[in-house]
């Protein structure tokens, strides 16, 4: 993990036990009931998470600083972030999919989700991919709805 | 002792009844296809499935479930071997030696070493678990609400610090996993807490839910990132599937000591079955006389950490069948597991449950003999799932994933959910956080929560209470020293640089 990151993450940590600790003193509390009460441990958690902040940023500060590490530090952020629009692609077609489920169906929904899912790195074999996504469609609908008797939808539009 | 023995018998009876048997044969062959599919472990595999059981009986889901963890050890060894690229994690010992046997022309002996060191090892550490078990369940009596906290405070911590290269870094994931815990109603108080009015939070965030994003959701995207990289090499494998008498004897040795490491290792919580294998490797490497030749083709090289990653799994079902405490994150996935079947796991789930918990040690023995008939005659067939391409595998296992999730609550928010849970993993995973802490605090936060206000209630407020018992002392001391000692370490390494 490079310095960077180090201190972004103790930054994320304090953020959250600010948040965390602001969101706790909203809980309700009831005049009777366990001495400890429901906000106690949330509290003790944003506590644990502001130390943990602290001993993120105190492991980033003993790290060796030089303008060398500098400059591995960035070419390391960029090669993990190299494939990160592949990652968001992917991300994206999932949430469209996840949208379309209840909308047109798990059967289309699934058949359209494969198809695209696949086509996007085999395109020469389309016919291939078709048949694939269409029977691995009706082939988990087959084992969901018949064997193990789940409830799938069939499609708002189609009701 | 011949109470036990007569559970055992039960165990047996309830192991070997027809459908008992086919859920176990269905667990460890789902769970050598998991292994052997680059990408997706056998928490991954557990979490998909999880939802599948839920019409079962909770002893056959277990079953099927634990089928899959240790079938995915002997399945884990086959892409190691073949292609150098490890099923999952604890097999990237094997693949030092094992590959190299492949490239000398030897993939059916490394292949063969793997399946009789597994077998064996397997067997004993499921035999040392049936013989522990009772005594640890026994001591596990002792424990009230103030030693609870404490072993389960003992295990989180555990785990943070022996997992990943940085405690804070354990840490932060071990205290966002509590955090997310605490999301829903407060069971003792009914107050809401952290829901921000949405209906579906009322009841938290569901464990399948969060294990299908960070596990499955997540292995694909890092997945997707290694296919850019380019294809594998598959080495095929020439000649027969069997080994000679010099490699049997080199490699006796080797197994016996990688399974009493595999099984010590694996009771220990944050121990695994890879720290086991990379000890059992090193002790072999320590103890050969060709020492140097580690790296080159050594059988032994395969044989301690295959033997070694397959008892770790009996040793760390002890602590989660007798005190409900798992120690990594794929035995928090079987944590789970009981409790949506309604067994509430704890110290007393033995003496609650015998029936339940013999039957899943007594399913280990046969599930072992199935594995070995699957891997070795039949491991060329296994094989053939190597070459399905992994651009048609990685979406299956993403609609696998929501159907998973789908079929709990026809939930579509508890899809989105998933998916956000896939991408937290993945930044995990990009910024060397581990996940093990994360998922055990989801699991174990409500208990650790419950057991604190159980034992304050009972001293009325007095924090005494945990330094009471001899049990709970040594649990907390134990929790500090686990706190204390990795900054120390960390503070003298950094030292020795400067």
């Amino acid at each position: 993990m490079t310095i960077v990151m180090r201190y972004a993450l103790a930054a994320i940590s304090l953020c959250l036990a600010a948040g965390y600790f602001a969101a706790s003193s909203e809980i309700a509390v009831m005049a009777i009931g366990d001495p400890v009460g429901p906000r106690a441990f949330p509290m003790i958690i944003a506590g644990a998470l502001a130390v943990c902040g602290l001993l993120l940023a105190w492991e980033a500060r003993k790290k060796p600083v030089s303008a060398e590490a500098g400059s591995d530090d960035r070419a390391k952020i960029r090669g993990k972030l190299a494939d990160l629009p592949l990652v968001l692609g992917a991300t994206l077609w999932t949430g469209l999919y996840f949208l379309a489920f209840e909308l047109i169906g798990y059967l289309l929904a699934t058949a359209i989700f494969l198809f695209g899912g696949i086509f996007a790195f085999r395109r020469a074999r389309w016919m291939v991919t078709l048949m694939v996504a269409a029977g691995c469609s009706l082939g988990f609908y087959l084992l969901f709805v018949v064997f193990l008797g789940a409830s799938l939808p069939i499609g708002r539009v189609f009701e | 002792m011949f109470e036990n023995a007569d559970y055992m018998l039960q165990g047996f009876m309830l192991a070997l009844q027809p459908h008992n048997l086919f859920f176990t044969f269905v667990g460890c062959l789902l769970g050598t296809i998991v292994g052997i599919l680059p990408g997706l472990g056998p928490t991954a595999g557990m979490a998909l499935l999880l939802p599948a059981t839920f019409g079962m009986e909770p002893a056959s889901a277990i079953m099927l479930l634990a089928g899959i963890y240790y079938g995915s050890m002997y399945g884990g060894s086959t892409t190691s071997i073949l292609i150098n690229t490890p099923g999952e994690s604890s097999s990237v010992m094997t693949a030092l030696d094992g590959y190299q046997m492949a490239k000398n022309g030897r993939a059916g002996a490394a292949l063969a070493i793997s399946a009789i060191a597994s077998f064996i090892a397997g067997t004993l550490g499921v035999v040392l678990l049936s013989l522990l078990a009772v005594p640890l369940a026994s001591f596990a009596l002792k424990f009230g609400p103030a030693e609870y906290f404490g072993l389960l405070l003992f295990a989180m911590m555990s785990v943070s610090a022996l997992t990943g290269d940085s405690f804070a870094k354990g840490l932060f994931s071990l205290l966002l996993g509590l955090m997310i815990a605490t999301v829903g109603i407060d069971l003792q108080s009914g107050m809401s807490r952290f829901t921000g009015g949405v209906p579906i939070l009322q009841d938290g965030i569901g464990f399948i839910v969060a294990a299908v994003g960070l596990f499955a959701v997540a292995e694909v995207f890092c997945t997707l990132e290694a296919l850019m990289k380019g294809p594998s090499e598959i080495i095929g494998i020439r000649g027969g599937l069997w080994i000679t008498w010099e490699e049997w004897r080199r490699s006796v040795w080797p197994i016996l000591r990688g399974t009493v490491i595999g099984f010590v290792q694996g009771i220990l919580p944050g121990g695994g079955a890879t720290v086991s294998t990379i000890l059992s490797y090193g002790l072999e490497r320590s103890l050969s006389k060709d020492g140097k030749k580690f790296g080159s083709g050594m059988i032994e090289g395969v044989a301690g950490p295959e033997a070694a990653n397959n008892a770790s799994i009996s040793g760390s079902l002890m602590p989660l069948l007798t005190l409900g405490l798992p120690g990594s994150g794929t035995t928090a996935v079987l944590l789970g597991a009981l409790i949506i079947h309604g067994i509430q796991p704890g110290p007393l789930m033995m003496q609650k449950h015998p029936e339940l918990v013999w039957g899943v040690i007594d399913s280990m023995y046969i599930g072992n003999v199935i594995l070995f008939i699957l891997n070795l005659p039949l491991v060329a067939l296994f094989v053939r799932i190597l070459y399905i391409p992994t651009t048609i595998l990685l979406p299956i296992v993403l609609v696998l994933a929501a159907l998973g999730v789908y079929t709990l609550n026809g939930s579509v928010t508890e899809l989105y959910i998933a998916l956000l849970f896939g991408l937290l993993g993945y930044a995990f995973r990009k910024a060397d956080i581990p996940v093990a802490p994360l998922i055990l605090a989801l699991v174990l936060g409500a208990p650790l929560e419950q057991s604190f206000r159980q034992a304050m209630t009972i001293s009325g407020a007095d924090l005494a209470i945990f330094v009471k018992s001899g049990i709970s002392t040594t649990l907390i001391a134990a929790t500090v020293i686990m706190i204390v000692a990795p900054l120390v370490m960390a503070k003298r390494r950094m030292k020795r640089v400067e």
